[in-house]
């Protein structure tokens, strides 16, 4: 095995292992800015040992959908998880035109997530997936006019590659990344259904998107479930932070600590807007998708045309 | 360019809503209503199995596929077009990562029963928030899945809703409708339709039972392709 395939599985090891931390992080963060003493950082670490010793329980209508998706979504997510570069490591999976694969695992994670809340046959998850569809719609532009103008700037479609071609040698290119990676935490704001597009914390079944569908799991599917949730924010934690590396970090130690003082920084900036903003309207989450795209599109075009 | 991008990206979305939206109405859920004569053959099962396996190994193993549509792009429409990444990628990592996943998947499968025969598994209903008699047609319909879909263009798509709420105390008798028309469909592609439906019905005079006029038919083909080919030489 060479040193960059070992590089590769360490760093998909560090994603698996560090994403429940980051999510205790932030709700610790949160606690502390409301007032509270809160749970300890590891608590995620505790409700995932508890949900993986729970019985399960499925739904009567349920049919092997609902046995799979679970599975298929934390493979998938831990397969997008695993394109990503932490620091200077090239990541286990990286090929020319990965950018596609990563974008459309996250989607496969989603598209099963979605048939499993329509399998179970109840009203609740339905209203859920309709929601999570139409919001997917609107955040899929984002997505390509963050990385993907990155990749079309640099001439590369490898993630690796759209990270290492970030250099910050003059005002614009800097102005461009800054307001990409703004583009992106709106990105992350809504994929990982936080606050203020969902509520992580909120138990109404009316209100939520991403609680409702997985309502009738428990035990290990909705162990599966949670872990890839934890996953997939803190895959977002790295695109956003991947955007720094390039300030003179050139170097595995110093890029490392580059990374995880971004990632602190980033956790206490979500910690921050779940503490200060209060939930937008349903009918007003699409345009905030579409001012997040709408920023894309004047990003770029505002970059191309200055150079 | 740009609005290719835009367009696309939203094309991703929309797919992965219509193809959930198919999919869980067509197969997910309960029936509504109970199904007394259903009947699906095993060539029924076969025949669609074709199909399925297709996808599976596109799906797995593309390389020879996207050779082909590499090859018809680059030689007959688009020349000169090896630059694109669709030529570039290494289809062999899909094979390679598809398959890993799939191994995932099966290990994580075995894990799951294995733990769910220590810790227990056991049906139940759905959650009803507290109602308990919970009916199929309570559940969701692909209207209400395209609902807030169809809102958003609604005036392209000139979608509108008609409910009819009972003002009786059980409101059993209320109704709910909604209806879209598809612009492109009325507007441009029936009425072509129906014009080139007009124009063939004005030659159903060669439409006849009677054999000679066939052969009739036949010999003045033949002729006319003689005289070009006469022509021609």
């Amino acid at each position: 095995m060479d040193v960059t395939t070992l590089q590769g599985i360490i760093s998909i090891l560090a994603i698996v292992i560090i994403a429940p931390l980051f999510a205790g992080v932030i709700n610790k963060q949160k606690a502390i800015f409301t007032g509270r003493i809160g749970a300890p950082i590891l608590q995620p670490y505790y409700e995932l040992q508890r949900l993986f010793k729970k019985e399960t329980i499925n739904a009567n209508s349920s049919s092997f959908i609902s046995q799979i998706s679970p599975l298929i979504n934390f493979v998938a997510v831990i397969f997008a998880a695993a394109m990503l570069p932490i620091g200077f490591w090239k990541p286990l999976i990286s090929f020319n035109g990965d950018i596609i694969l990563f974008a459309y695992m996250l989607g496969l994670a989603r598209f099963f997530q979605i048939l499993a809340a329509m399998d179970i046959g109840s009203s609740f998850e339905g209203m859920g997936e309709e929601r999570e569809a139409t919001f997917a719609l609107f955040a899929e532009p984002i997505f390509f006019f963050t990385l993907g103008s990155i990749a079309f700037i640099s001439g590369t479609n490898s993630v690796y590659d759209i990270y290492h071609s970030i250099r910050l040698d003059n005002l614009s290119y800097i102005v461009f990344i800054v307001i990409c990676s703004i583009s992106a935490f709106l990105l992350a704001v809504t994929e990982c259904s936080r606050m203020p597009v969902d509520d992580p914390n909120t138990h109404l079944e009316l209100t939520m998107i991403h609680e409702v569908m997985i309502l009738d799991n428990s035990g290990f599917d909705l162990f599966l479930y949670q872990y890839s949730g934890y996953i997939k924010l803190f895959i977002y934690a790295i695109i956003e932070t991947s955007f720094f590396y390039p300030f003179g970090v050139q170097n595995y130690s110093l890029g490392l600590i580059v990374f995880v003082i971004v990632v602190l920084i980033l956790s206490c900036a979500l910690a921050i807007v779940e503490t200060i903003t209060s939930r937008f309207k349903m009918k007003n989450i699409p345009q905030y998708l579409l001012f997040a795209t709408a920023l894309g599109i004047l990003n770029l075009l505002i970059y191309t045309f200055t150079n | 360019m740009l609005l290719f991008v835009v367009g696309l990206a939203f094309v991703g979305g929309l797919a992965v809503a219509c193809f959930t939206k198919i999919n869980s109405i067509m197969f997910l859920g309960t029936e509504r209503k109970e199904v007394k004569h259903f009947h699906t053959s095993v060539y029924d099962y076969v025949s669609l199995g074709i199909f399925a396996l297709f996808c599976i190994v596109i799906g797995f193993y593309p390389q020879p596929f996207i050779g082909v549509i590499n090859k018809v792009l680059s030689d007959e429409f688009v020349p000169g077009n090896s630059s694109s990444a669709l030529i570039n990628m290494n289809w062999f990592y899909i094979t390679v990562i598809f398959t890993s996943a799939l191994t995932g998947i099966i290990v994580l499968y075995l894990l799951k029963k294995k733990i769910q025969n220590r810790y227990g598994k056991r049906n139940s209903n759905a959650w009803g928030c507290a109602y308990e008699n919970l009916d199929p047609r309570m559940q969701y319909t692909a209207s209400s899945f395209a609902d807030e879909l169809n809102t958003i263009p609604q005036s392209i798509l000139v979608y509108h809703k008609k409910v009819k709420i009972s003002k009786d105390v059980f409101p059993i008798k209320s109704s709910f409708e909604s209806h879209s028309q598809d612009f492109v469909n009325e507007k441009i592609i029936l009425p072509g339709f129906r014009l080139l439906s007009s124009l063939i019905s004005k030659i159903t005079f060669l439409s006849k039972t009677d054999i000679r006029y066939y052969i009739g038919f036949i010999l003045i083909v033949i002729t006319i392709y003689a005289f070009i080919a006469f022509l021609w030489m």
